[in-house]
Formats: structure tokens, C-alpha cells, sequence
């Protein structure tokens, strides 16, 4: 039997560099959260000040400040940060600190890969903004002018911005499929012994549906865009009807990703509200197994609905009911979800702490979002309603409230068990009273002016949408202006505060909670079985 | 994860997913994929497919990077007067083997909280659980160890 001597192993990977470098090389999953969700604040507020010089343009009729080639630039990018910028990266950020935390492991699984994932974020919010700067210099005409949907002839035609967003758009799905592989993996062969699939929590379901769609759905925008390029540059016609092209096929391409993109936004969210429920309910969730399998058929859905994008593009009519009915049929799983939740406060003895107020907020708002997209499945209603401001108003209580106000929900959630303090309770629920009063403030007009028929991605308008555009404006600046409050409360909780206990909450399960606040760099020292 | 007895301690990295239904998961991730990319190479967008297969090269490459070191383990058996270590990484098997008598059990602490567990002789040592271990599990071991090692003595 031969006998060996084992080398030293220079490459510990817990002595980590500090300073700059520490974020750089790091390959600890709560680093890389941190860096998520920091970036996504950052860009969050990027994407909003974008959007104050459009709703500044808005307030009144007529052209104010900015020619409409900006105007479009401004709202194209403004989509395509918020989307891909800061609601993906804050979703990813929490995967990365609690998925582990929750399913028992001490870390991802390809904990390098993760790093890459997000260094890769960086340069591409760079790339997609850049034209902007250029055109300052003289360089290029801006950033690209089509709207985050890319619809050619418009992007095949234009300047230079579509080439950066083209580029943009690649990098950003690479971060994602390295994202989801991760989380894949972590979540496959990282559960505490004991774990099985339907005892994990709901988060890890959440995260689990949407690695898949965004694994499904990713090469099919990579391979879009990418055409779209070659259209531009190197002479093919895919998207050209004069060469034997076709525009709508493109349509096709984009909304097969696009429309499971929204779900990929939401399922997190769908993961941990649930949690948040149980928490401050002090109950346990109910109905864990209808909740997962909704989560599946919500997942499945999401990828056989998408052309309910471009009912009014002409397609056969049984084309058209087929969409219609598909589409609503989604609104059924979601019903069951809707019921698990009300069903978990129900009879609960509730509290009210900020993020459960924006939890509860949530299901309002949210609902609000689902219901107006039930109008908007209908073929003959959306006939009228397509490419208006009831679109644009039906997405955002969609993503913004169901999107990011979720992810502000879990911001208060969680940033106790990160930071080791707790945020200042009463400007939390400053800050929900105000983002949810202005964000009602900003976007029931657009409803109306949106029935009343104002077409969307419009700089100017008819002088009879007056009134309720200037509303519009008024609240999304007190929404935009709340969102610095939001800021403050983090970097101040982040700073000090009251201590935090390790449960935090009263009533929160999980092992996430059975760590300290905020848990040691390296997570668990004692493996957690679950029974 | 870890098991002990009174001549024997085996520590394997905790996997939780069993190769059978990795290959499933895969399976259906290519099929679906795949689908989807030949769908859209029929109405002529066949650049979805190159993308397509490049990601799940990427997912299954991911699966397999994880999942070499599942049947990785390292055991301490206590045979006669000797300690034996065996560390299995990918299939290749270090033996290292001390006199009971003169074996020593360290475990020292790292500067973030980490400990490690050294077992050695003279002028040979070895890392015991570097990955697979928690502290707490280091901690039960070296006592474990001592204690068998003291009853040598
Ligand atoms: C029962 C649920 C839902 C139904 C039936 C539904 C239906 C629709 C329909 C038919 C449209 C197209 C309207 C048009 O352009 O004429 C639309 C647009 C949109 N929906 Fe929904 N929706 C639902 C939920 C959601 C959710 C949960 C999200 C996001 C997380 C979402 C995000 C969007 C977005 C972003 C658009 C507009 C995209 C664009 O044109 O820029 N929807 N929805
Ligand atoms: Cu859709």
C-alpha cells in the first residue's frame, strides 16, 4: 500500500482578499447577494430617473423638453434596466443570500461561476446606456429607439443604440443562464440531508420554475437579437419582407421569451411572499402542495400563451381564440395562489410590520395588475386596448407592484437577518404609505386616458388626456422622490441600528432564522437535518 | 456528511440529488430545449438552435463538474496499532497510514471562524474534512479520535 503525504492546499478558498478585491474575486454566496441587490438598487434608481424626464414631458401637450427620438430612447432603455437591471439582478440577489441559507447548504454550488454571473452585469448596464454619452460626443444618435421589444423594420433601421442594446441584451442572458444553472444545481444536489423536493421551501420552488423557463426561453432571445443583427449588418432578410422575410416572425421569437419573462420576474416574488405571510400571520402556509403545483402549471403556461403580445398582427382566427383562451387560463392557477394566501392570513394573528404591509399591498395591487390582464386576453377587447396606456398601466401593477413592491417586501424581510439590525420601523411604513399611494396616484390614469384610447410610447397627445397625464406626473415624482427614503432606511440600517435578534421575527420559520443575525460568513457549522 | 463508529470515521460531501434523477432533469431539459429550437428552425429562425445547444452544453458540463466529487469520501479506520487514512478524490485513492502511538490530533482555527482538522506524525500531516465537514462535525471527530487514540496508549 503506498504511502502518501497530502500537499498543503494553498488555495483556501475562506482566507479572502479585503477591499476592492474582495468583491472582485469573491465567490461567497452572500457577497455575490449583496453585490446583486446593490446593483440592482443602483440601477432601480437609474431606470427611474429615466422615466421622471418622460413623465415631466407628459405633464403637459405638446413637446416640452426633449425631441421624440430621445423621448423613445429614454422609455426603451428605461424598460430594458428595470427589467433586466433591477428586478432580475434583485431576485437573483436573493437566491444568492437565502437560497443557501434556506435549503441548508453552506454555499452555491459553482460558487466561481457565480462570481462570472455577476461581473458580467456591469459592463452590460454600461453597454446599454453608453450610447447616450456617445451622442454627447457626436458619436451615434443615442440608444436604441425601438422600445425594449426590438420590433423590426424600426430596429433594423436604426442607429447605433441597437447594436449596444444587442450586445447588451447577450450579456445579460449569459449572466442569467449562468444565474439559473447555478441555482439549478445549488438546488438539485445542495439540500440539507433530509430536504426532500416538497419540503423545500417555497422560494426554492420559485426559483426552481424560473431557472427553467429562463433555461427554455433565453436561446430563443439570444437567437433573435441575433438575427436582428445580421439583418442589420451582414445582409440576411429573416426579419425582411422584401427579401422573403417576415417582421411578425420576429414578434414570434420575442414574445416566446418575453412572455415567460414576466413570470421569471414574479416567481421569486411568488416564492418568498407566502413566507412572509406565514410569518407575520403566525401560521403555517397554507396549502403548500396546491401553491407548488400552480407555481408548475403557471411555469407551463407561460411558454404556450405568448402571441396574446400581437393579437392585433393578424393571425387565423382559431390562432387568435386559441392565445385567448390559453391566456386565461393562466388567471386560474394564479386564482388557487391568490386563495393559498388570503387562506394563510385568514383567522392568523396578524401584525402589520412594513414588510407586511407591502405584502398585503401586494396581493391588492397585484390582483389589480391580474385582472386588467383578463381584459386584456380578450381579442376583441384588446383590439382596442393594444398598444394604449391601459397596456402600460396593466403591466406595471404587474411589475412594479407585483414585481419590485414584492421585492421591497423581501428587502424589509430580510435586511434584518443581513445586516444584524433592524431598519427604522416607522419610516418603513412611511415609505410603503408613500410608494403605494403615489403608485395609485401615477398609474389609475393611465387606465383611463389608456380606455379613453391614448396610444402608448407617444410624446405628445390630444389635449382631452390632459388632466389625468398631469396627475400621472405629480405622483410618479412623489413615487420616484419616496424611493430616496427606501435608499436612506438601507444605507442607515445597513450602518447601525437596533440590534437584530437571530428569529427576527416572532413568528418566522425556516432555517434561514435559526442562524445569527447576520450569519457568519461562512453559514452553517453545524449541518441542519431536517425532519 | 458524516458516520462514525468505534473503528471508523467516513465523511462524503453532502449530494443530494442521485444521478438517476439528474439524468431525468437533463433529459427533459434537452428535450424541451430542443423541441422549441427545432420548432423555430422549421419556420426558419434556425439561429435559435447553435444558442440552444451551447447552453445545454453548459448545463449538463455544470451538472457534471458537481457531481464527479459525489462519490468522493475520506475515511480514518483504526487497524491493530495503526491509524489509516483514505482520501478518494475523483476516483484516485491517497493512502497515509501512523502508528497509533504517535499520533496527534490537532485542530486549529482559521481566521475566519473556520476550523480545520490535522492528523499526523512526526513530520507528516494530514487535512481531515477540509469541504465535507462543518465544525461542529470537526470538533466530534478529533474528540472521537482522541478518545480511540487514548485507549491505544
Ligand atoms: C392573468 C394574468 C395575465 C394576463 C391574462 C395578461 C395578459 C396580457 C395581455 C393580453 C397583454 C398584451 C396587451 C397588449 O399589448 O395589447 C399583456 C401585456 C403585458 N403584460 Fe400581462 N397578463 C397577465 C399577467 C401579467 C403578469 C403577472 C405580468 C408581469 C409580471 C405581466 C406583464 C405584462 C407586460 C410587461 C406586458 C406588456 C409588454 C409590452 O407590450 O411592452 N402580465 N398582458
Ligand atoms: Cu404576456
Amino acid at each position: 500500500m503506498s504511502t502518501t503525504t497530502v500537499a498543503h492546499h494553498d488555495e483556501h478558498h475562506d482566507d479572502h482578499p479585503t477591499g476592492i478585491m474582495r468583491w472582485l474575486t469573491t465567490t461567497n454566496h452572500k457577497d455575490i447577494g449583496t453585490m446583486y441587490l446593490t446593483f440592482s438598487l443602483v440601477m432601480f434608481l437609474v431606470g427611474g430617473s429615466m422615466i421622471l424626464g418622460i413623465r415631466a414631458e407628459l405633464f403637459k401637450p405638446g413637446l416640452q423638453l426633449m425631441n421624440p427620438e430621445f423621448f423613445n430612447q429614454l422609455i426603451g432603455v428605461h424598460a430594458l434596466i428595470m427589467i433586466f437591471a433591477a428586478l432580475m439582478p434583485a431576485a437573483t440577489g436573493f437566491a444568492n443570500w437565502m437560497l443557501p441559507l434556506q435549503i441548508g447548504a453552506p454555499d452555491m454550488a459553482l460558487p466561481r461561476l457565480n462570481n462570472w454571473g455577476f461581473w458580467i452585469l456591469p459592463p452590460s448596464a454600461i453597454l446599454l446606456t453608453l450610447p447616450f454619452t456617445l451622442a454627447l460626443f457626436g458619436v451615434g444618435d443615442g440608444a436604441l429607439a425601438t422600445g425594449w421589444t426590438f420590433y423590426p423594420p424600426l430596429s433594423v433601421q436604426g442607429g447605433i443604440g441597437v447594436d449596444f442594446a444587442i450586445f447588451a441584451v447577450h450579456l445579460l442572458g449569459i449572466s442569467s443562464v449562468l444565474g439559473s444553472i447555478n441555482i439549478i444545481v445549488t438546488i438539485y444536489n445542495m439540500r440539507a440531508p433530509g430536504m426532500t423536493l416538497m419540503k423545500m421551501p417555497m422560494f426554492a420552488w420559485g426559483w426552481l420554475i424560473t431557472a427553467f423557463l429562463l433555461i427554455a426561453t433565453i436561446p430563443v432571445l439570444a437567437g433573435a437579437v441575433t438575427m436582428l443583427l445580421t439583418d442589420r449588418h451582414f445582409g440576411t432578410h429573416f426579419f425582411d419582407a422584401a427579401g422573403g422575410g417576415d417582421p411578425i416572425m420576429f414578434q414570434h421569437l420575442f414574445w416566446f421569451f418575453g412572455h415567460p419573462e414576466v413570470y421569471i420576474l414574479l416567481l421569486p416574488v411568488w416564492g418568498f411572499i407566502p413566507q412572509i405571510l406565514q410569518t407575520f400571520s403566525r401560521k403555517p402556509m397554507y396549502g403548500y402542495k396546491a401553491q407548488v403545483y400552480s407555481l408548475w402549471s403557471i411555469g407551463a403556461l407561460a411558454v404556450v400563451v405568448w402571441a396574446h403580445h400581437f393579437f392585433t398582427a393578424g393571425m387565423p382566427v382559431p390562432a387568435l381564440l386559441y392565445f385567448m383562451y390559453s391566456t386565461m387560463a393562466i388567471s386560474l392557477p394564479l386564482a388557487v395562489l391568490f386563495y393559498c394566501w388570503i387562506r394563510t392570513m385568514w383567522k392568523g394573528s396578524m401584525s402589520f410590520e412594513t414588510p407586511m404591509l407591502f405584502t398585503v399591498g401586494w396581493i391588492i395591487l397585484f390582483g389589480i395588475g391580474g385582472l386588467t390582464g383578463l381584459v386584456l386576453a380578450d381579442v376583441a377587447a384588446d383590439a382596442q386596448y393594444h398598444n394604449s396606456y391601459f397596456v402600460v398601466a396593466h403591466f406595471h401593477y404587474t411589475l412594479f407592484a407585483g414585481g419590485i413592491m414584492g421585492i421591497m417586501a423581501g428587502v424589509y424581510y430580510w435586511l434584518p437577518k443581513m445586516t444584524g439590525h433592524m431598519y427604522n420601523e416607522k419610516l418603513g411604513k412611511t415609505h410603503f404609505w408613500l410608494t403605494a399611494i403615489s403608485f395609485n396616484v401615477t398609474f389609475i390614469p393611465q387606465f383611463f386616458v389608456g380606455l379613453a384610447g391614448m396610444p402608448r410610447r407617444i410624446p405628445d397627445y390630444a389635449l382631452q388626456f390632459a388632466e389625468f397625464n398631469m396627475i400621472s406626473t405629480v405622483g410618479a415624482f412623489v413615487l420616484g422622490l419616496s424611493q430616496l427614503l427606501f435608499v436612506y432606511i438601507i444605507l442607515s440600517c445597513v450602518k447601525g441600528g437596533k440590534k437584530a435578534t437571530d428569529n427576527v421575527w416572532e413568528g418566522a420559520q425556516g432555517l434561514e432564522w435559526t442562524l445569527p443575525s447576520p450569519p457568519p460568513y461562512h453559514s452553517f457549522t453545524e449541518q441542519p437535518v431536517v425532519k | 456528511m458524516l458516520s462514525i463508529c468505534e473503528t471508523q470515521c467516513i465523511t462524503r460531501p453532502n449530494a443530494s440529488a442521485s444521478t438517476e434523477s439528474v439524468c431525468k432533469l437533463l433529459l427533459s431539459l434537452v428535450v424541451f430545449s430542443g423541441l422549441i429550437a427545432l420548432a423555430f428552425l422549421h419556420v426558419g429562425a434556425w439561429m435559435v438552435l447553435p444558442f440552444a445547444g451551447l447552453e445545454l452544453v453548459l448545463v449538463v458540463l455544470a451538472f457534471v463538474v458537481v457531481l464527479r466529487h459525489s462519490s468522493d469520501y475520506e475515511k480514518i479506520t483504526f487497524v491493530q496499532d495503526q491509524v489509516e487514512i483514505e482520501q478518494s478524490v475523483l476516483g484516485e485513492i491517497k493512502h497515509v497510514r501512523f502508528q497509533s502511538y504517535w499520533t496527534r490530533i490537532t485542530l486549529r482555527e482559521g481566521e475566519n471562524g473556520k476550523t480545520s482538522l490535522w492528523i499526523g506524525s512526526h513530520h507528516q500531516e494530514v487535512e481531515f474534512g477540509r469541504d465535507t465537514m462543518d465544525n461542529a462535525q470537526r470538533e466530534q471527530v478529533a474528540s472521537h479520535l482522541k478518545r480511540v487514540l487514548l485507549k491505544t496508549k
